[in-house]
């Protein structure tokens, strides 16, 4: 039998978060780590306009350059920190921090039923076409309000639809890192 | 039982798919709408997976859609960085310079901001650092958001009546 604790220890750790007895604990783990992957993204928002007002302009730029292929980022459709603006622009950052927000409050509203994914899209997308469409023909000026309110919406309605299949896959990659540990610690002994 | 087919021709089907999307000019506006084409490269490479399995194969899960859709981005990234080098290389930056001509035609009633934004596209060109640089964003934001797009797959294509695998039992302490 291996004298290194710390090989049994964790095979222990895995194998309770398996059991039925650690759900609500397993669950729990599953949705901090999607939940700090998150927050890493809306951080990594907030990066360029923090690296720019410190002085660092060229490696602000650079990181503002990262962001290109995602976003027009406009600087007068771009919310503004520090006197400067975010990698995104607003409708962008409302999403992202919308999915942040849906992201916590499907957490505390413990769903544990997925939900429709195809027609709850197209339901949070619509106000956003319909902004995004009316504003391109003329019909209506979209202005700030108008891209924070359906980017949020669009954000928060996606996280109550992913954040049940991205838990669901978290899962089964820990139980497969717990089987195979399980396999190598018997091959070993 | 037979094992789950392979991931990789799958991802390899989604990944250009996307890749093509992202790197045409024009066809990538579709990424405008939240990285639409991403989003549908995953989705594909779903779509392709799930066609391989027989009533003989487990049921594919959301773990396995999830690193198809991841695969295909990582597959996506290279592709269309080669694919872009190789398209402004023959053709020029021709979404760029088409878009700058279409605004400068408009008069002035464009933004300045749009012409600024245009006119450093063009001039940043087609340095090793850029490309390298974008590779590595293509990595990142095509990895994520073809993961995103898998997971969309999984809830569509999943199976009605997935067999439950029996619970992991604890090892005795």
């Amino acid at each position: 039998m291996s004298n290194c604790p710390i090989p049994l220890a964790s095979l222990s750790f895995f194998s309770y978060l398996c059991s039925n007895n650690a759900s609500s604990m397993k669950q729990n783990l599953l949705y901090i780590i999607l939940l700090l992957g998150v927050s890493l993204w809306c951080a990594m928002l907030l990066l360029p306009p923090m690296v720019a007002s410190s002085g660092h302009e060229v490696t602000a730029h650079q990181l503002y350059r990262s962001f290109s292929p995602i976003c027009h980022q406009f600087e007068s459709r771009s919310l503004h920190v520090l006197g400067y603006k975010l990698a995104v622009c607003a409708r962008c950052s409302a999403i992202y921090f919308g999915f942040f927000v849906g992201v916590l409050l499907f957490w505390v509203s413990s769903r544990s039923k997925k939900l429709n994914t195809i027609p709850l899209l197209l339901i949070a997308l619509a106000p956003m076409l319909v902004d995004v469409v009316s504003d391109a023909i003329g019909l209506h000026t979209s202005n700030l309000f108008t891209r924070l309110v359906t980017g949020s919406f669009f954000g928060i309605i996606s996280a109550f639809v992913l954040s049940p299949l991205i838990i669901e896959a978290l899962s089964e990659i820990i139980i497969k890192q717990s089987n195979n540990q399980k396999a190598r610690y018997e091959f070993k002994t | 039982m037979n094992s789950k087919p392979d991931k990789l021709i799958p991802a390899l089907y989604g990944g250009i798919i996307m890749a093509f999307i992202s790197t045409v000019p024009f066809l990538s506006f579709i990424n405008c709408l939240c990285c639409a084409g991403i989003l549908f490269g995953g989705f594909i490479a779903v779509f392709f997976y799930k066609n391989n399995f027989t009533p003989d194969t487990p049921p594919f899960s959301a773990g396995d859609c999830m690193a198809v859709g991841a695969l295909a981005g990582v597959i996506s990234a290279v592709i269309g960085t080669v694919l872009s080098m190789i398209f402004i290389q023959i053709f020029g930056d021709v979404m760029n310079e088409f878009l700058l001509d279409f605004f400068q035609s408009m008069g002035d009633s464009i933004p300045e901001e749009v012409m600024e934004s245009l006119e450093e596209s063009l001039s940043a060109g087609s340095s090793p650092f850029m490309i390298i640089m974008n590779f590595f964003t293509s990595l990142i934001i095509d990895s994520l958001f073809g993961m995103l797009g898998g997971l969309i797959g999984y809830s569509i294509f999943k199976p009605k009546q997935q067999m439950m695998t029996p619970p992991t039992m604890p090892l005795p302490l």
